[in-house]
């Protein structure tokens, strides 16, 4: 176990996930629901709790309400004590009038005061949107071994997909010689996963000479390379399970990966914790199975009302399938009510959403989303929020609609077809 | 501390009917429809009553339910000027002082009425599953100015004689009243939920310590109330409500969540109980495999079904293996259930390991039930054949099973018992 004035964390949830569209443009992506019943900043939680460290500072900015509903007082990842805490650090205002935080860097650098009311040894600096389990006491004792100033975690990505991270040439000590921070043509596919692990006064003396001297706001563009050539930075190898769901393809994926725990993700031994009382999960009844129910490779949160078909989809609480209604590879967040003889196909649906009876939703062209065709072109269709779909609606492939929409339900047969986004009502 | 109106919750109680259920914990710890325990109802109901300060006695084994309460967050009872209090027996005046019946757990633990300085005094079973707004009770109990007041359900004519049964006049002023007459006179069946004053209460248990046989509420205080001219009304009640004093009633309770209307209405109820209380919590959502069947069930979070369930309760962390079979069946915690074996018409306790290929129990026909029961931590080596009707002791192990066939009708404690 590490105290705080041993290992203090600084945990960056402030993250936009603008890729992932309309799932996050109402939470941060640390507060999208993952895996039924959990919010992917869970997996960095609990593995802080797994990992016995006391106390973390939570950075937030862009809409932190349901994530500080969601972390509460922190006792569900037993970070609630005497000397256990977790401290929400939202931008506040300094000698400027807006502070807003700049950059990565500078987010730690505007809460160095609440860093030396611990003077800890060494910080460890997590991002809030990554789903993964990690012995962090392994990077520390690591980072101590090898005598570093600076630990970064990475792990070996596909060399095509390089580009997207911050990439680490090593030597055969696991010394970092080189640091590219997302560029065209990496040198290498040894990428960086966002966890830092300082010794906290070069970290301060950093953070002071480049942050508050207004020459950068940012540790991968910024902050490392300054550090390359003056410290000691070492790379710590994480090989195992790992995905940045930044994009609602790999998040759908990820999400599909639950299903089987042969792909690294196995939330059975995983031992991830959440807080039930968010959104009063633990308050629903368990779920229940109808007469004709038929439910296969699935995962189904409680309160669930199953009398329809479920095949290879996740469920989040309070999902309820109508007889006749089939879900198929989707990912269906809470409080979702699918109509009886209703069919979806590989869809995202999010909360409170309404689906009325004989729909087909996620079948047609494999048309990319003409809007945003980068954001969207695999042929999954995303609903947002509180969308109540018509009787007898037809939506294809790479659809959006957006949350809050009302579609009237005058239009007998409404088609959207594939790639169409629906933004108004 | 000045509160208009207090709770004792009596919660003590076990009953033999319940079998190895109940060897081991109380019967308002006993789980109910997958998720809960059965005093889950009546906590929520006073949460949802707004009723601030609750004492639960308990002395039967309070381990689990000492365990499940907590400190009360669950149901609110956390923060200033609320709380819910466990209230065992103590040493008193003399070596042993358990609890003798109803009445006299409501004498020994008067120093936690008068504590509170409250005008009534809400006494109710821990024990009984509906959901009730007692300030309406409360607010009868007021406008009557009754001494005390009884909460009665119409029953079956036919069944009333198990209850306490009472007639009524006009004003609902409770006239006639006795407990489990063999010739029932009314179908009103008291629900053993009291509303006393606080000075009649104090006066008359205080006088029962002394006088009384029995000890009890029901067949002491009552009665004396009628014959001395105390004004006792009746408060009736309509809506679910069922209990589970025998295994043929605790059966029948848990399938009637096997309906969707009774799970909307259980929704209706807000019933919380403890997510913390050991694993429960750090339970995954559950996950139902490729090539499994589930029908007519309810499953929680944390199970994990690769074989067949149908028409049965699992709960939390429940495993049902490849090739195994659960048909009418109630299935508790963390109970694992091997490839090929097959279960039906069985009550399995926490913990039990069904290891492969065991049969358990027998197919319901008609209006038979013949429930076989295999108490908790109990393991049951492959190959095994357990006949309906069954009780099965908890903690066996593997050794303790010499012989691979467990006759219908049998009580089984182990080798050499």
């Amino acid at each position: 176990m590490r105290n705080s004035r041993d290992t203090l964390v600084m945990l960056l949830a402030g993250g936009v996930g603008s890729r992932l569209n309309i799932l996050a443009t109402k939470r941060a992506k640390p507060a999208v629901p993952f895996a039924g019943m959990y919010r992917i900043i869970d997996f960095t939680l609990s593995n802080i709790m797994h990992s016995d460290l006391e106390v973390v500072g939570v950075l937030t900015q862009y809409k932190p309400l349901s994530l500080m509903d969601h972390i509460g007082s922190g006792e569900h990842w037993n970070l609630y004590g005497r000397k256990r805490g977790i401290k929400i650090l939202p931008p506040h205002t300094g000698e400027a009038d807006s502070d807003w935080y700049k950059g990565t860097a500078d987010a730690i650098y505007q809460n160095i005061p609440f860093m030396e009311n611990y003077k800890p040894d060494k910080v460890l600096i997590l991002s809030g949107d990554h789903i993964y389990r990690m012995d962090y006491e392994k990077m520390i004792s690591f980072h101590e071994k090898k005598g570093a100033a600076l630990t970064i975690a990475a792990m070996p990505v596909p060399i095509e997909e390089a580009h997207r991270f911050g990439v680490m040439v090593v030597n055969e000590s696991d010394e970092i010689i080189e640091f590219q921070e997302k560029v065209k043509n990496p040198r290498s596919n040894l990428a960086s996963m966002g966890i830092y692990v300082f010794n906290y006064r070069i970290l301060c003396e950093e953070l002071r000479n480049i942050v508050g001297n207004k020459k950068g706001f940012d540790f991968g563009k910024d902050i490392i390379p300054s550090m390359l050539n003056r410290y000691k930075l070492v790379c710590y190898k994480f090989n195992d399970y790992w995905r940045d769901v930044g994009t609602i393809e790999s998040y759908h994926s990820a999400n599909m990966d639950c299903l089987d725990p042969s792909t690294g993700l196995d939330l059975y031994n995983w031992g991830l914790c959440t807080n039930l009382q968010d959104d009063r999960i633990g308050d629903k009844p368990p779920s229940l199975f109808g007469p004709a129910s038929i439910c296969s490779n699935s995962i189904v949160s409680r309160g669930c009302i199953i009398e329809g078909e479920v095949y290879n989809s996740v469920l989040s609480p309070g999902v309820r399938v109508m007889k006749g209604a089939k879900v198929y590879d989707s990912v269906v967040f809470s409080n979702v009510l699918i109509e009886s003889n209703s069919v979806i196909k590989r869809c995202i649906i999010d909360k409170h959403v309404q689906i009325g009876t004989d729909c087909i939703i996620g079948e047609g062209e494999d048309t990319p989303n003409r809007e945003f065709p980068s954001h969207l072109s695999c042929g999954i269709t995303v609903i947002g929020k509180n969308v109540h779909i018509p009787d007898n609606t037809t939506i294809g492939k790479n659809c959006i609609i957006y949350p809050d929409v009302i579609i009237n339900n005058n239009l007998p047969g409404l088609v959207i077809k594939s790639g169409e986004t629906i933004k108004f009502t | 501390m000045r509160k208009d109106i207090i709770a004792m919750v009596l919660a003590g109680g076990r009953v033999d009917e319940l079998s190895v259920l109940t060897l081991k914990r109380p019967k308002a710890a006993l789980p109910l429809w997958g998720t809960y325990r059965i005093i889950d109802f009546a906590l929520s109901n006073l949460m949802n009553s707004g009723i601030d300060i609750v004492g639960v006695l308990s002395q039967y084994k309070p381990y689990s339910l000492i365990g499940h309460i907590q400190n009360g967050s669950h149901w609110d009872y956390i923060g200033r000027g609320r709380e819910v209090r466990i209230l065992s027996p103590f040493k008193g005046n003399y070596d042993s002082d358990w609890y003798k019946g109803t009445a006299d757990a409501v004498y020994q633990n008067l120093n936690f009425v008068s504590h509170y300085d409250c005008d009534d005094v809400l006494i109710i079973s821990g024990d009984h599953i509906y959901s009730m707004d007692y300030r309406k009770v409360l607010a009868f109990h007021r406008e009557k100015e009754a001494d005390l007041t009884i909460v009665f359900k119409k029953v079956p004519l036919k069944e009333a004689h198990r209850f306490g049964i009472a007639q009524m006049d006009e004003s609902q002023r409770v006239i006639k009243y006795i407990e489990k007459p063999s010739e029932p006179f009314s179908d009103y069946a008291s629900l053993t939920i009291y509303i006393f004053k606080t000075e009649i209460l104090k006066d008359l248990v205080t006088y029962n310590a002394h006088h009384g046989r029995t000890y009890q509420i029901y067949s002491e205080i009552i009665p004396y109330m009628l014959e001395n001219g105390y004004k006792v009304y009746g408060y009736i009640f309509e809506g679910y409500w069922q209990y589970a004093r025998t295994i043929q009633e605790y059966w029948r309770t848990n399938f009637d969540i096997l309906n969707r209307d009774n799970i909307t209405i259980l929704e209706s109820m807000n019933i919380r109980t403890n997510t913390n209380y050991f694993e429960y919590s750090d339970t995954p959502p559950a996950f139902i495999s490729y090539g499994s069947r589930v029908q007519n069930s309810i499953i929680p979070p944390g199970v994990r079904v690769y074989g067949t369930v149908i028409n049965s309760i699992l709960s939390p962390g429940v495993v049902v293996e490849k090739g195994a079979v659960v048909e009418d069946s109630i299935v508790f915690g963390f109970t694992h259930i091997g490839q090929n074996a097959r279960v039906y018409t069985t009550i399995l306790d926490k913990n039990v390991q069904i290891q492969e290929g065991v049969v358990v129990g027998e197919k319901k026909s008609g209006d038979d039930l013949p429930i076989t029961i295999i108490g908790r931590n109990t393991v049951i080596p492959a190959g095994t054949k357990i006949e309906g009707n069954c009780i099965i002791y908890p903690d066996l192990q593997e050794s303790d099973f010499k012989s691979k066939l467990i006759t219908r009708g049998s009580e089984y404690k182990g080798a050499g018992v």
